[in-house]
């Protein structure tokens, strides 16, 4: 284009704003024109009129003219475009409920979409935070056989690394609490042992300061710390100065020598880090508590990886001297993104079709009443036909109005999204992990853009192309039936099955969730869980070197606390039930070898005080409980729970048998014997049973520094918290007490993520009854208005109300009968996806079904209940007239 | 049709701007009637298809607009030819005699052997 070609357009934009004026100039020189003419014309001898008449001619006629050069003047496309925009939205404004209902079912489907898109993405898709997070993996141990996977050993981490030859660099680490006591409250943070690899395997760099150095992973050389992002901020302030600063951890003065980033949220509850700095004997250890990370080597896929380190597993199992079963171990290597996520995986792929399903109702239902509008549109349009206006024009200016719709409910459905997002977050931040990625970006706005326009095109297209099709004659003549009606009412009929069908879909997923969801609340955790106070204490092993210490510790803490008004009782325990913490080993039977490829005996361990079984009002079953005479010194005892009992002696009484799980300073094996059995307990959840457990009293073993203290109250827990407290401050004042809890709050954390999704389809299955019941009664109220004139005559005739109502339901329960046909068809496919979500019921539950299916043909009753109401008032003689 | 459309418009526009050469400056009435005039009633137009030529012309610079008085003291929309405009008519004028020259080679008697 030229410099004059621009120029040109330039103006023909000024032209276009300039409208007015630049129609009132041109109106002026016109004039000027025709007066000009007209007295040529009469110079040369015309009469005026014929002057006037010849001029008007030979201009070729005013109005054309005008025309031409409006054409000149301006943008023509671009100001049938702010034309179509102008009167779609005078259009809209004119009907406010028809553009209030579009848009509200709009946002709703947008926004719930764009929410779930925006968690699902932050969770699922998202690549983590970390330098090619896709090359990052995880290596843990597996026992098939139990379903249990262990994290990976010392030697093993070592083997791995050097024979596999597949990792660029790796990592362990094992996560403890520490006292940190510098100035004001002692208090307890999580501290992660890593090796000084461990950060650059991520590729993270410390925000402020550094990370570790190889030299200080290292006994001896590791008192220094890094900060975690969180802390730094809570507890220091975010003060600048904070390197070189001195803390105490458990005692031990270390030194702060770096900050981490604020979005490396890996082990989000982590608030420091320490070199791990193993001894050469801890290296050797073949204990299974050490979480490895690794980074791939370039160009090594996770399937050569994983073969690599089988390999590794098998060399591994032949060098040892006890080797167990061949198929009875394994590692896994697994992406770290798919390790972090898998357990919500699925709950958050179930609620993505979920809602994909709330949008195709609530685009059914805009198209419906799209198509509504149509029709009553429909002279109008025949009558602009007529007046020559082009099919394509008609079709755009009413995609216009559609697009227009879409927009208005996409940015309301945005804000709905947004507001929505921080809600589910707020409520659940500690259990969906990553939970502080999300939020909602830009990929997610243009998502949501998108969605808007393809949805305004897509209803919008349906009814612009019936209606522009309408034959001419036909829709002139003032009769309200035709075959385009017709045709229309049947695609709106089908239009309201889909959205029944849909949504009994929703509504049985949902139902069947909720049901399972309470069966799971009723479960009895095996344990009376009420009115228990917890908390977690951890001794700080350089204050409490030895067992005798922190033995005596726990003693006067324990007296302490039963002495306290309110306490009616206290005991402590190695791991608590539903709090996520386990401990588990294998055992040996005494008389009973395992024979080669049997798995050996595996159980939860629980080291407790000797109050611990009665108090949690665990049921006897046999044998006795323990007493305070099982002592460091007396025989060593055990009692196991039935769920054991039954699996390893089953026809047989397992009192007096004797079991080990650990050896003697001559190596060999401790035997412990069963004095009782006990009821099992949910201890890992609610829905999991017990894998049998082993209780021993914690004086009869080693360790014992970090133990959680249960206490039973007269009343409210929670009450009691501050004079607990205080007791174990009369024993030690700088120990803290955390994660203090009542039993409770426990068990409801341990179904929290279950409560989250079945709220939320719950809510999305009221949503899509809800609008399926709008579309129904948007077809009956339509369908009714169509035959006022039939119903004029029935009534005329002597039909009664009762048979006018009986009409329009019939109709309606006929439409809803076809959708719950299909739709409870397709639930029986498709529920077959929740049943790993469900507890205790059936993914093809009758009653469920039924139950269902009564509720939304009530819903729907309801739905036509009004128009046919509205039939039965018509009058007679006004219907008659009415043509 | 658009191409003969266009080919039409860019003669109009040619002949507007040779008759604001010719003739000074000029209302729209005046140019429609000279350029029929000039070619001896033989091109009979609409005059209102001048005035969208005469609004792009002024769109693309090459003539200016003023409001002025006419002979019979009527007010009227004057045009006159810019700097640019007469460039563009000199290079248009170049172009047709050149071509002219080459096709009357063509169409010439040919020559007696």
């Amino acid at each position: 284009m030229n410099v004059r070609q621009i120029r040109g357009w330039m103006a023909r934009f000024f032209g276009m704003l300039n409208r007015g004026r630049c129609e009132r100039e041109f109106a002026e020189e016109l004039e000027s024109h025709l007066a000009i003419h007209i007295e040529d014309n009469l110079r040369a001898g015309m009469s005026p009129e014929e002057a006037r008449r010849r001029a008007l001619v030979k201009l070729g006629g005013v109005t054309l003219t005008k025309e031409l050069h409006r054409e000149q003047r301006g943008l023509p496309m671009l100001e049938t475009l702010l034309q179509d925009l102008r009167f779609g939205l005078r259009m809209l404004r004119k009907n406010p409920g028809f553009s209030f209902v579009a848009i509200l079912t709009l946002a709703f489907g947008i926004g719930a979409n764009t929410a779930i898109f925006s968690v699902v993405n932050a969770i699922l898709l998202r690549p983590l935070a970390f330098k090619d997070p896709d090359q990052l993996v995880t290596v843990t141990h597996l026992y098939p056989k139990l379903n249990l996977s262990a994290p990976v050993s010392a030697p093993g981490f070592r083997n791995y690394q050097e024979r596999g030859n597949v990792f660029a660099s790796s990592a362990i680490s094992t996560v403890g609490s520490l006292n940190m006591t510098d100035q004001g409250e002692p208090e307890r943070i999580q501290a992660r042992r890593v090796t000084a690899s461990f950060f650059p395997t991520l590729g993270v760099e410390a925000t402020l300061g550094r990370v570790f150095l190889a030299e200080e992973d290292q006994p001896g050389k590791n008192f220094v710390v890094v900060l975690s992002y969180g802390l730094w901020q809570r507890r220091f302030g975010g003060a600048a100065n904070i390197l070189g600063q001195s803390l105490a951890l458990n005692g031990q003065n270390c030194v702060v020598i770096g900050v981490a980033p604020e979005n490396f949220r890996l082990y989000p509850d982590d608030d420091l880090w320490i070199p791990l700095a193993l001894t050469p004997e801890q290296m050797a250890q073949n204990r299974e508590y050490l979480a490895m990370i690794a980074r791939l080597k370039q160009g090594v896929s996770f399937a050569q990886a994983q073969a690599a380190i089988n390999n590794v597993a098998q060399q591994m199992i032949r060098e040892t001297r006890n080797p167990p079963s061949d198929d009875g171990w394994g590692v896994v290597v697994k992406p770290l993104q798919e390790d972090m996520v898998k357990e919500i995986r699925p709950a958050l792929l179930v609620l993505l079709g979920a809602v994909g399903l709330v949008l195709i109702i609530a685009c059914a239902n805009v198209a419906s009443l799209l198509l509504v509008r149509a029709a009553a549109r429909r002279r109008e349009v025949a009558i602009r036909t007529a007046l020559g206006a082009r099919p394509w024009r008609l079709i755009r200016q009413l995609l216009t109005e559609s697009v227009l719709l879409a927009l208005a409910g996409g940015g309301l459905g945005l804000l709905l999204a947004t507001w929505g997002v921080k809600l589910l977050i707020r409520f659940n931040a500690n259990k969906i992990p990553r939970a502080q990625e999300v939020g909602v970006d830009t990929g997610i706005l243009a998502f949501a853009l998108v969605l808007s326009v393809l949805t305004g095109l897509l209803f919008g297209l349906a009814p612009a192309l019936q209606s522009s099709k309408a034959s001419l004659t036909e829709t002139l003549k003032e009769g309200q039936r035709s075959s385009y009606g017709a045709e229309s009412a049947r695609f709106r009929s089908l239009l309201v099955v889909t959205e029944i069908a849909l949504a009994l879909i929703l509504a049985v997923g949902a139902g069947l969730l909720v049901k399972s969801f309470t069966r799971l609340l009723d479960v009895d955790p095996g344990f009376r869980a009420q009115n228990l106070l917890t908390m977690h204490i951890a001794l700080p092993r350089s204050k409490y070197r030895d067992d005798h210490q922190s033995r005596a510790f726990y003693q006067q803490a324990l007296e302490k606390v039963k002495a306290l008004p309110g306490a009616q009782a206290a005991a402590t325990v190695s791991s608590l039930p539903l709090s996520g913490s386990f401990w588990s080993g294998f055992f040996d039977i005494e008389g009973r070898a395992a024979l080669p490829g049997e798995q050996a005996p595996h159980a939860d361990k629980r080291a407790v005080s000797y109050e611990y079984l009665q108090m949690m009002g665990i049921p006897l079953r046999r044998g006795r409980y323990f007493s305070e005479h099982d002592a460091h010194e007396t025989l060593k005892v055990v009692i196991v729970d039935d769920a054991l009992a039954r699996h390893y002696w089953p026809n047989e009484d397992p009192i007096g048998k004797r079991i080990s799980f650990d050896s003697d300073r001559n190596g060999q094996p401790l035997w412990r014997e069963i004095v009782g059995v006990v009821g099992a307990i949910k201890h890992k959840a609610l829905d999991a049973d017990s894998r049998g457990a082993l209780y021993f009293p914690q004086l009869q073993v080693g360790g014992g520094a970090e133990r959680y203290l249960v206490a039973r109250t007269a009343s409210a827990p929670l009450a009691l918290v501050a004079a607990v407290r205080a007791a174990i401050q009369a024993v030690d004042k700088d120990q803290p007490i955390y994660l203090v809890k009542t039993m409770d709050e426990w068990v409801a954390e341990s179904v929290a993520q279950k409560r989250f999704s079945t709220l939320l389809l719950g809510l999305f299955a009221a949503v899509a009854m809800i609008l399926a019941a709008v579309g129904l009664y948007s077809v009956m109220s339509y369908a009714v208005s169509q035959r006022t004139h039939e119903i004029g005559v029935r009534l005329a005739l002597g039909a009664q109300r009762r048979d006018v109502i009986k009409l329009v339901i019939r109709q309606g329960l006929a439409l809803t009968l076809i959708g719950v046909a299909l739709g409870g068809a397709a639930a029986l496919a498709l529920t077959r996806v929740l049943q790993n979500l469900l507890y205790g019921v059936s993914a093809t539950d009758l009653a469920t079904f039924a139950a269902v299916v009564l509720l939304l043909a009530f819903v729907a009753l309801l739905a036509c209940w009004i128009p046919a109401r509205r039939a039965t008032r018509v009058d007679p003689m006004i219907a008659l007239r009415r043509e | 049709m658009n191409e003969k459309t266009d080919v039409w418009q860019g003669t109009l526009a040619l002949m507007v701007l040779k008759t604001l050469e010719a003739l000074g400056p000029l209302h729209g009435y005046g140019i429609a009637r000279r350029i029929e005039q000039t070619s001896e009633n033989k091109l009979a137009i609409n005059y209102g298809t001048i005035y969208p030529a005469l609004l792009k012309l002024e769109q693309e610079g090459y003539i200016a607009s003023e409001w002025g008085v006419s002979d019979n003291n009527r007010k009227a929309k004057y045009y006159k030819l810019t700097r640019a405009g007469r460039k563009r008519l000199a290079q248009e004028t170049q172009k047709w005699e050149t071509t002219t020259e080459i096709l009357a080679r063509f169409f010439a008697p040919l020559e007696e052997p």
